[in-house]
């Protein structure tokens, strides 16, 4: 007999079969399978939903388009920044709500446009956000970066605020804020030093209040930095001085 | 449209649990593997639906359609590329000679089961899909994406460890 001879594997098949129709029990091979339970329903209404969704989605895309196209040729024509700036924030929301991203790093509130950061390697994000954002790579060690917050208003004027920790808990804030064509008015403590660096001057207040604590205002020609926290004067120049 | 939908909605409910345990074979016993390919034919067989010509043949359709995204998920998970190694390493030596028909020596469809359930995965995959899904060593080598070659020298291990077993059975009987 070979095995593939014809009369003997029909015989073979009928046999596998008949063991199959007969009260024979689950074979071993799904004594492990767990079936699903699919929700018919479900995929019918998921069905009819994702039709409609994706309409609406259409649409949306359609008016993110159209925004960013008349965002673009008011930045051309040079138009004013009130208006740009209320449809910068209707994009925003919009793409929000389009992605579901309500929570998401960069969103509207009142009359702001605020970019959250919580990693450090999200520093790109704020960059693009605020393109001059003073950013630095002499942040001593012991700090860790816990969050960066940057606000836009009306006018381009930008305010971002960054806060570190060390592992005594002890802070280190660096602000640094757009200069408005008005001027801008800043108090400072207990000046201690003045430095003159390439680009601006560095007002320094150390240990003004006998704490150990910092502080340092950074002006240039459009920006403010001021710096305050646990940290010394030569931390202070350095972190500035690159700027 | 209804009309179809309704038909879909009862072969869906009648053959749910063979249609996934058809996976699962499909599959070898990845359940992962089962569940996605399940909800994928599902889903694409009722988007489908107003293309089935013949509402006769709605089960077969949908069985192929899981044929279908089976094919496409081994190919895209290149889940197999260990299979021919692991099964052809298995230490067995079976002859396969020319001699009486085994089959006289079946009395008892149950061993059949048994003896199914004895084989290794490979084998149990490779029958089952064969004689209970009457699916082709071809279609199973592409399903699979296992050499033909494989698929049949696991099957004609299969049938001579069904032989040894029946024949042993039959000198037992002969010998009482």
């Amino acid at each position: 007999m070979k095995i593939n001879d014809f009369d003997n594997e029909e015989k073979l098949v009928k046999l596998i079969k008949d063991s199959r129709n007969e009260n024979t029990g689950e074979l071993d091979y799904f004594k492990d399978i767990k079936y699903i339970e699919y929700d018919y329903n479900k995929m019918v209404h998921h069905r009819i939903f994702l039709r409609y969704k994706s309409m609406s989605i259409v649409a949306s895309i359609a008016l993110i388009i159209i925004i960013s196209s008349v965002l673009a040729i008011l930045i051309a024509n040079n138009t004013v920044s009130a208006s740009m700036f209320n449809l910068e924030q209707s994009f925003i929301k919009l793409k929000n709500d389009v992605t579901g991203d309500n929570n998401g790093s960069l969103n509207v509130k009142g009359d702001s446009i605020i970019q959250e950061i919580k990693n450090i390697d999200d520093i790109n994000k704020g960059v693009e956000f605020f393109p001059h954002l003073f950013t630095s790579d002499n942040i001593p060690e012991r700090f860790i970066f816990q969050s960066l917050t940057i606000t836009k208003t009306v006018g381009d004027i930008f305010n971002a605020n960054y806060v570190y920790k060390d592992n005594k808990n002890q802070l280190l804030t660096i602000c640094q804020q757009t200069i408005p064509g008005e001027g801008l008015s800043v108090s400072q403590v207990g000046i201690t030093d003045e430095i003159k660096t390439k680009e601006g001057i560095i007002y320094l207040s150390e240990n003004p209040f006998g704490d150990g604590g910092s502080s340092a205002t950074y002006e240039s020609q459009d920006y403010y930095i001021y710096v305050a926290g646990n940290i010394d004067k030569s931390e202070i120049i350095k972190m500035l001085d690159q700027y | 449209m209804d009309r179809k939908n309704k038909l879909f909605e009862n072969t869906y409910r009648k053959y749910e649990k063979d249609l996934q345990k058809f996976i699962y074979t499909l599959t070898r016993k990845d359940q992962f593997a089962m569940e996605e390919i399940f909800q994928n034919t599902l889903e694409k067989a009722f988007r489908n639906l107003k293309y089935l010509r013949d509402d006769n043949k709605i089960k077969t359709w949908i069985f192929s359609i899981a044929k279908t995204e089976a094919r496409r998920y081994y190919a895209a998970n290149k889940v197999n590329d260990k299979y021919e190694i692991d099964e052809l390493n298995e230490d067995i030596t079976i002859t396969v000679d020319n001699d009486d028909d085994f089959t006289e020596y079946v009395t008892d469809s149950i061993l059949v089961s048994q003896i199914i359930n004895s084989f290794s995965e490979g084998e149990q995959q490779i029958f089952m899909l064969h004689y209970y899904n009457d699916i082709s060593f071809n279609e199973i080598s592409e399903i699979l994406n296992i050499n033909y070659n494989t698929i049949r020298s696991i099957h004609i291990r299969g049938i001579a460890k069904m032989k040894k077993i029946y024949r042993e059975k039959g000198r037992i009987n002969e010998n009482k």
